[in-house]
């Protein structure tokens, strides 16, 4: 395609949907990672799906992404965005 | 160099045959599909450092250290029976290994049982689709190892995952539907056993970030990052993951960008490049040059690409912190190029840069053969590779030419 020709190209609706794609204020790295296909043996408390962390820190903190729990996560290479 | 016409001949720069060439490289056996810390990523980042410095740019790698990285280091063998026979299970298609895996490289064989119904002592318990793998662990005590479902796919592969869960304190296998269907099925019928091994070690190794400066921003005017990570999952013993699309198509386009915007941006625009490691564990690369930038105040806008194998309808597009007016620039530059786009998740690099307040797009188109040995350079598509290194061609030529007081109608709050 040419850029001196006409152009179909630019967002659909409002770009600004952009800024608002469901979880991407939780796990980093892979999109199988993202859309939650596995879910970890360990991190995971009583009606949270946290995405990082080891069980005991997550537990520790009531939260994956308590401070304990990122913290570890990222030590571990568990990937929290933080 | 700012001005329309001047646009449209740097667009013509853009060669889909020298990106070709890059993803060729870089999905080549020397490059052993460039895992965080391993020979291939090595060999990848030289070369790509070497690319870098030929543009005239100022190159520097930032190292750090990288936690427990999964490695299968040798095949697994894997087979099953019953009263029917018994058959091997192809690696890679039939069986892998999950990252949650416990490191057992003996040979373990058990009678199958269907997790959470029968006793687990000593058997392989198959794990209905129904049930996750949390769920399946609960009552695990003395299991020989579990088996997963997992699709597969147009290929017939497995995908390979780096980033994922603790390790547990069981060989944990993978299967493909089918072979699971029919495990699954002799496990109910109380008829089979499986014999298997999980060499799955955990590698402390050292990433590192390529960054490369093009241009320095002159105090006050606009600074623009270009980035894609080079770190893929890593060959497996008899098997390359060659990650072509993901992400050598990226990191293709951001170097020919770099190539045809270097010579030609308004005097005081800044450019650079980053090329990241290990995204595929997490994003930790991009976290950890995200931090740094922050620390040395800079607040460039950022631009990353992660996949530009093959554009289906319309490239996604992710954004993070403060990127309205990037955002409208990329429509326009989406406009002039003729660049569909669509707002979709782009689950990697921009995220991180995004959550440390910059302002951050991830572009993405084209993702076939995701984390396989399908995703070889033969699949990617030149055409898509042009159009979205315009689009970031484009982009940057706006935001160069555009005062950085540029408003539109979903302008960022200052």
């Amino acid at each position: 395609m040419s850029a001196d020709e006409p152009s179909t190209g630019g967002f659909t609706g409002d770009p600004a949907a952009a800024l608002q794609i469901t979880g991407s204020g939780d796990c980093c790295g892979s999109p199988a990672q993202a859309v939650g296909d596995i879910r970890p043996p360990a991190g995971r408390a009583d009606g949270d799906e946290p995405c990082c962390g080891t069980r005991e820190a997550a537990r520790a903190a009531d939260s994956c992404c308590g401070t304990r729990a990122r913290a570890d996560a990222v030590a571990t290479g568990q990937g929290c965005c933080s | 160099m700012t001005g329309a016409n001047d646009l449209a001949t740097r667009l013509r720069r853009v060669s889909a045959d020298r990106m070709t060439a890059t993803v060729a490289v870089l999905a080549s056996d020397p490059m052993t599909g460039r895992r965080v810390g391993s020979t291939g990523g090595a060999a990848a980042r030289a070369w790509l450092v070497d690319r870098l410095a030929a543009l005239g740019a100022t190159v520097r790698t930032e190292h750090f250290p990288v936690r427990a990285v999964p490695q299968v280091y040798a095949a697994p063998t894997v087979a099953w029976g019953g009263r029917s026979g018994s058959a091997p299970l192809a690696f890679g298609r039939q069986v892998a290994i999950h990252p949650a895996s416990a490191d057992r490289p003996d040979l373990r064989r058990g009678a199958l049982g269907v997790a959470g119904r029968d006793d687990p002592a000593g058997r392989w318990l198959v794990v209905p689709a129904e049930l996750n793998l949390f769920d399946a662990y609960r009552d695990t005590q003395g299991a020989a190892g579990l088996l997963l479902r997992r699709p597969v796919d147009a290929d017939g592969w497995q995908f390979t995952m780096l980033a994922g869960p603790d390790p547990g304190p069981l060989p944990v296998l993978t299967l493909d539907p089918d072979t699971h269907s029919a495990v699954l099925a002799a496990a109910t019928a109380r008829d089979g056993w499986l014999s298997g091994a999980t060499p799955l070690r955990r590698d402390d190794v050292t990433g590192v970030n390529i960054h490369a400066r093009l241009r320095q921003p002159a105090s006050g005017a606009g600074d623009l990052l270009l980035t894609a990570h080079y770190d893929g999952v890593g060959d497996h013993p008899g098997l390359r993951l060659p990650g072509a699309s993901d992400n050598a198509t990226g990191v293709a386009v951001v170097l020919e960008a770099a190539r045809v915007l270097a010579a030609g941006l308004p005097a005081g625009v800044g450019l650079s490049v980053a090329l990241l490691d290990r995204e595929e564990v997490g994003a930790l690369g991009s976290a950890h040059h995200a931090t740094r930038l922050r620390a040395e105040g800079a607040a460039p806008l950022v631009v990353n690409v992660d996949g530009a194998g093959r554009l289906d309808g319309a490239a996604a597009v992710e954004a993070g912190g403060p990127a309205h007016r990037l955002l409208a620039l990329l429509d326009q530059a989406g406009r002039h190029t003729g660049v569909p786009l669509t707002a979709g998740p782009v689950a990697s690099d921009n995220r991180r840069y995004g959550r440390a307040g910059l302002a951050a797009v991830g572009i993405g188109a084209g993702m076939g053969g995701y984390h396989s040995p399908a995703d070889t350079p033969d699949k990617v598509d030149p055409g898509t590779l042009a159009l979205i290194a315009r689009l970031v061609v484009a982009t940057v030529h706006l935001a160069a030419a555009a005062p950085a007081t540029l408003s539109s109608s979903i302008g960022d709050k200052r």
